[in-house]
């Protein structure tokens, strides 16, 4: 197996065949174009498909060098003599490649466009860019596919092989031939593939990876379909002429444009109002948190097993007290069971990033705060190619900074939405003088249902309150009455008829007094309410497990408390009335096995922060990846096969017949190359003889005579060759080959056996 | 045999026949261009991607129209197939196919096409085949559990020239079977593909032939089997054919227990008493090859290739000066001679073709037809399957003949080493054990 030096076969060896006979013409037909046996893609098809590659992803200049390079090798004369072992590595290194980039891509997750992006600093700030962009970024990979098999395929272009095997580049499919020749089985003619498809084919996959992003698909559908029955027209049926198969493609083109209609169509009714369609998109975008519109109260309560020990959301205080709440969002409308938010809540304000890229998001004009904690948490819905999702912060945040966010908006019921990765992580600055949520609106604040009336004057009668009480008055009477005279219950379960037809309220105010959070918020807004004081209803978590600094919030958490508007102070003020006890009461509900959860769970969220790009993992891996792949490149193209130097003596799989192996048919193969090849009726020696008669290659006939003496006891003596003997022909053949290459006409001195 | 096992055997594999159908009425074209479709309809439910759909489309659209378009294949055309009179399991063989023309039109772009497959095992055989595999498959043991090789039959194609009306012309086809044995050939498709060369549609004309898979042949170098050339009785003439021989060499008086029909009648009228005719004693070197047939498993490896050794030894023993005779036992005890003119080569490659194992007798019947022929025998060459004690036995037997032996084991259960030459201690170089995944080497590195 001779180097991989790539020499080139240099005008002598054209001239010397023609100084045989051949016309130069001839010989550097044969030299050229490969083999006339296998097909290869119609001319200039590769090109155009890298150029529309080029067009495609938004890199011309690579495409049209790519196009150059591929297609030059019509023009330039020049061929290597590649083995089938050099694809090998070839292929072997364009796999590598593929998934190197695999693997950067992967952490990366990010959106799509050039590498030259990749290798940019990491850090969170620099990683976003909005909406267009998917968050699916494993398929950016496949885009570069045309860059990654150029090495193959630009030396099968600059090669003189037509058509290759599957066994030329798979390991696998070599070991199967391997072991059939030697059990014996039939050697069947392997499949053969044209490398020149399998590029065109990576052009056109690599093209149409992109979403359709501005420029005119049906131009893009327009020339796809050009390219493909360019591709095909070599492969017609005879029979036809070749107006009908024009009209196929024609029809081709009219079925496309239907299917294309049916499936917008059906992707219209997918996403539409229809119960179907809403079905369907809910399967798409599953959400386990409050819809903005409304939230529905269960009259039951939590089941045990519904208590979520999921972990929603991880805290750090970095600075002040840390928060008591989290909260998301608030309602204003009671209609039981639901609790609506009415019309503002759709109503969102963008929040402008200042200074821009800084990751700084002001939720009121100057913002000032004692505390700041740092939250960890996903986002589970989507919107507009990108996550997004309700942001649970503390009340009275004034400002989000270190968040690397596509959008931010917020609306006047307290509700913060945000699109970004996955993963957010920000830092709310909070408990600030100042809030943005908007002022109570005197009629939908202060809605009471009139059939709940009576209970409710039943109830404030009872606290010893009279309607309008002032707030200051009203807050520790009602804290009181509530804390002396209810029990916190988490599960209730009641018959459907009780749930729909009773009045789960009332008989939770007047007679059972005991219920969970839901109850006590629902109740506390309507009691302050009735009582003239605007109040709205609010869901999020309660923040109470953790260290010191850093706390967790699990799903069971999630909270409901009520929201009370300070005349005084002019600011929106909790008011949770559930019995303090409830935090014990759900946590003694936890199982013993927590731990695992936990323990999983924060595997998971270390994954997360990889995957989100949140570390500077893509760096490590980039400054780590370039040695390792410089290395196998190296060790790919430039050295033989280290199994073979490691250990010279050992048994090496026999081939199937003896001495089939020997190197001297390099040689022959090496002279057959240079049309001096051996007849098929002319054994070895005769045909050396004849070559040393009358070539220029007849001073090394003596040589080549020796040699293939020893080459013929290695194929037919029974006792074989000892392997002394053995290793005397291999390096004495390559030393040959080496000298030939190098054409020297005469042999130098070989040190005799 | 309950229908149940008959209908697993026939309709093995559901996918099997589903790559059969596909591999027939698509193109290499028309296969990629499906895979390509199913791909990008796998990975174009992400709506983000506009593109995937639309390539998804396209390539639906090209195929249906393709499929659409192809239509069916009219015309009235004579198929013909000349088979060759034998072929070698895994030498690759061309044929050719006649097809004449009998439409009104010009034909062209039509293709011949042709799966050759392997010979099949009968169901009972399969039976046969499940039943020792679970016999020596041991509970508690993860063993890895063998099934018959079964590769898709090859799907041989050629292309046909333009054919005018009443025109008719040639397609070479090329194939290569696996298995030694009886191969029915049923018919024979002529296909023509729709305008874009995607899809296919065929129609198939019955052809029904069988063919003759001869048993693989290696290369053995010559071995010689020590022996002297022994009287045979009867004389060269009778070693050509059964039945009365003509000539004789010389009249002798007659001898008290000569047979009755070697008496010469004319000269006992001539002289008065009885004469006898007097036949050459014929010296020359008869050689045995005898094959172990008895396995419970058939079609397992080592049994085809054991037949494979007794195809290369008949190839290999010099047959122009000797005889060999091959002794087998199969539904009934067999002898069978070549050499000399008495039968050529291929005739004994032609019964080895069609052996099969024979589980219901005893060892004790290859012994006994054997030992039968040991007389006559200047020396031995035995191709057994194991090496148990009645196969020992029969060595035995033989040496103490004063039979030469070489001794040649294809184990169907593996044996551990080492292995105790028994009999053979004497001549350890003589028992040689063979490994059915390494024949050819091994057999190539036989030495005297």
């Amino acid at each position: 197996m001779f180097n991989l030096n790539l020499v080139k076969p240099d005008p002598q060896a054209a001239t010397g065949a023609s100084g045989l006979g051949h016309a130069p013409g001839e010989s550097l037909a044969a030299t050229n174009g490969g083999s006339g046996t296998a097909s290869g893609p119609p001319p200039f098809l590769v090109g155009a498909a890298s150029l529309y590659w080029g067009w495609q992803t938004g890199h011309p200049v690579l495409g049209l060098l790519l196009a150059l390079i591929l297609e030059g090798a019509r023009w330039v004369p020049v061929r290597w003599d590649f083995s089938d072992e050099d694809f090998r590595r070839l292929w072997t290194l364009c796999s590598v490649l593929l998934l190197a980039a695999l693997v950067y891509a992967f952490t990366s997750h990010e959106g799509p466009s050039a590498f030259s992006r990749l290798l940019d600093s990491p850090g969170v700030l620099h990683q976003r860019r909005a909406s267009e962009v998917t968050t699916e970024t494993a398929a950016s990979v496949f885009r570069w596919l045309p860059v990654l098999m150029l090495p193959f395929a630009a030396a099968h272009a600059f090669s003189n092989r037509g058509s290759l095997t599957l066994s030329t580049i798979s390991y696998l499919a070599r070991r199967h031939q391997r072991r059939r020749a030697r059990a014996g089985y039939p050697i069947l003619r392997e499949p053969e593939f044209h490398p020149g498809y399998v590029y065109f084919i990576g052009c056109l996959a690599g093209s149409c990876m992109q979403p359709a992003s501005g420029r005119s698909l049906s131009w893009s559908l327009a020339c796809l379909a050009a390219l493909v029955g360019w591709a095909l027209w070599p492969l017609r049926s005879p029979r036809y002429p070749h107006w009908v198969w024009m009209t196929v493609m024609l029809a081709t083109a009219g079925l496309s444009v239907a299917g294309q209609w049916g499936i917008w169509s059906l992707q219209r009714y997918v996403g539409s109002s229809s119960r179907l369609g809403e079905w369907l998109a809910t399967l798409r975008n599953p959400g386990e948190e409050s819809d903005l519109p409304f939230t529905r109260i269960s009259w039951q309560g939590l089941g045990p097993w519904k208590a979520s020990t999921r972990i929603v959301a991880r805290l750090q205080v970095l600075q002040g007290p840390p928060p008591d709440y989290l909260r998301q969002t608030s309602y204003r409308f009671w209609m039981p069971p639901y609790w609506l938010s009415g019309d503002d809540a759709r109503r969102f304000t963008p929040i402008s990033e200042t200074p821009p890229d800084s990751g700084v998001w002001p939720l009121v004009a100057n913002a000032t705060g004692r505390a700041v904690v740092r939250i960890v948490t996903t986002l589970p819905g989507r919107k507009d190619e990108s996550r997004a999702g309700l942001l649970p912060l503390p009340p009275r945040t004034e400002l989000l900074r270190n968040f690397a966010a596509f959008t931010v908006e917020r609306n006047d019921l307290g509700a913060v939405m945000a699109t970004g990765p996955g993963l957010v992580i920000y830092e709310a600055v909070h408990i600030g003088p100042n809030a943005w949520e908007a002022p109570p609106d005197p009629v939908q604040d202060l809605a009471v249902p009139p059939e709940i009336v009576p209970t409710l004057d039943a109830v404030l009668a009872q606290a010893g309150l009279a309607p309008g009480a002032a707030w200051k008055q009203a807050r520790p009477a009602l804290a009181r009455f509530f804390a002396e005279h209810f029990r916190y219950r988490l599960w209730q379960p009641m018959p459907r008829w009780m749930r729909h037809n009773a009045r789960p309220l009332e008989r939770f105010l007047l007679q059972s007094r005991e219920g969970h959070c839901e109850y006590f918020a629902t109740a506390t807004v309507l009691l302050v309410r009735r009582l003239g004081i605007p109040a709205r209803y609010t869901v999020g978590y309660a923040v109470h497990e953790g260290s010191e600094d850093e706390f967790v919030v699990r799903g069971r958490d999630a909270h409901a408390w009520c929201q009370v508007w300070n005349e005084a102070t002019s600011q929106w003020e909790t008011f949770d009335t559930t019995p303090a006890d409830w935090i014990e009461i759900e946590r003694a509900q936890e199982p013993a096995w927590l731990w695992v959860g936990d323990t999983w769970s924060w595997l998971r969220y270390q994954l997360e922060l990889v995957w989100w790009g949140h570390t500077r993992l893509r760096q490590y891996l980039l400054w780590g990846l370039t040695p390792v792949l410089a290395v196998l490149i190296v060790q790919i193209l430039f050295r033989r096969g280290r199994r073979r130097s490691l250990r010279p003596n050992a048994q090496e799989v026999q081939p199937a017949g003896p001495g089939q192996d020997s190197e001297f048919y390099e040689l022959e193969r090496w002279l057959a190359a240079r049309a001096l090849e051996r007849r098929s009726h002319e054994p070895l020696g005769a045909w050396l003889r004849r070559l040393g008669a009358d070539t220029q290659w007849s001073a090394w006939i003596p040589t080549l005579q020796q040699l293939l003496l020893l080459h013929y006891r290695y194929r037919f003596d029974p006792l074989g060759l000892a392997p002394s003997q053995r290793a005397l022909l291999r390096e004495q053949v390559r030393d040959c080959l080496q000298q030939l290459q190098l054409r020297r006409f005469q042999p130098a001195r070989f040190n005799k056996p | 045999m309950n229908l149940w096992m008959h209908l697993r055997h026939r309709g093995r594999g559901g996918s099997h026949r589903f790559w059969r159908w596909l591999r027939r009425r698509c193109t290499p074209a028309g296969l990629t261009l499906l895979a390509a479709m199913v791909l990008s309809g796998t990975m174009g439910f992400d709506p983000d991607n506009a593109m995937i759909y639309q390539v998804f489309t396209l390539l639906f659209g090209m195929l249906l129209a393709s499929a659409i378009v192809a239509g069916w294949f009219r015309g009235r055309f004579e198929v013909n197939r000349e088979l060759p009179r034998y072929v070698t399991a895994g030498v690759p063989f061309r044929y050719h196919v006649r097809v004449r023309n009998e439409t009104s039109r010009v034909q062209k772009g039509l293709w011949v096409l042709e799966e050759v497959g392997a010979p099949q095992m009968s169901p009972a055989e399969w039976q046969a085949w499940q039943r020792a595999q679970r016999r020596r498959m041991r509970s508690f043991r993860p063993a890895r559990s063998r099934r018959p090789a079964r590769a898709l039959p090859i799907l041989c194609q050629a292309a046909l020239p333009p054919l005018a009306p009443g025109q008719s012309a040639t397609a070479t086809l090329e194939a290569v079977i696996g298995r030694r044995g009886l191969v029915e050939m049923k018919e024979v498709a002529l296909a023509r593909t729709d305008p874009l060369g995607l899809f296919r549609v065929l129609r198939r004309y019955p052809v029904p032939q069988k063919l003759l898979v001869l048993p693989r042949c290696y290369f053995v170098p010559p071995i010689a089997i020590p022996g002297d050339p022994r009287y045979q009785l009867g004389g060269v003439t009778l070693a050509s054919h059964v039945g009365q021989s003509e000539e004789f060499i010389s009249l002798r008086d007659y001898r008290r227990g000569d047979p009755i029909r070697h008496i010469h009648w004319r000269s006992w009228a001539k002289v008065g008493r009885p004469i006898v005719r007097e036949f050459e004693d014929e010296f020359f070197v008869r050689h045995a090859l005898v094959l172990d047939t008895f396995t419970d498993w058939p079609e397992h490896e080592a049994f085809e290739a054991a037949v494979s050794v007794a195809a290369s030894l008949a190839c290999t023993l010099p047959t122009q000066e000797s005889l060999l005779d091959l002794l087998f036992v199969g539904s009934e005890a067999y002898r069978f001679t070549v050499g000399r003119g008495v039968g050529h080569v291929e005739q004994m490659l032609e019964v080895l073709a069609s052996v099969r194992p024979c589980p219901d007798r005893p060892f004790e019947t290859l012994e006994r037809l054997v030992l039968q022929h040991m007389g006559v025998v200047s020396g031995c060459v035995c191709v057994l399957l194991g090496w148990d004690p009645p196969r020992r036995a029969l060595v035995e037997k033989l040496v103490q003949w004063g039979v030469p032996v070489r001794v040649l084991v294809v184990p169907v259960d593996p044996l551990l080493p080492p292995v105790d030459p028994g009999p053979l201690q004497l001549w350890p170089e003589r028992l040689t054990l063979l490994d059915p995944n390494r024949l050819e080497e091994q057999l190539a590195r036989l030495s005297e």
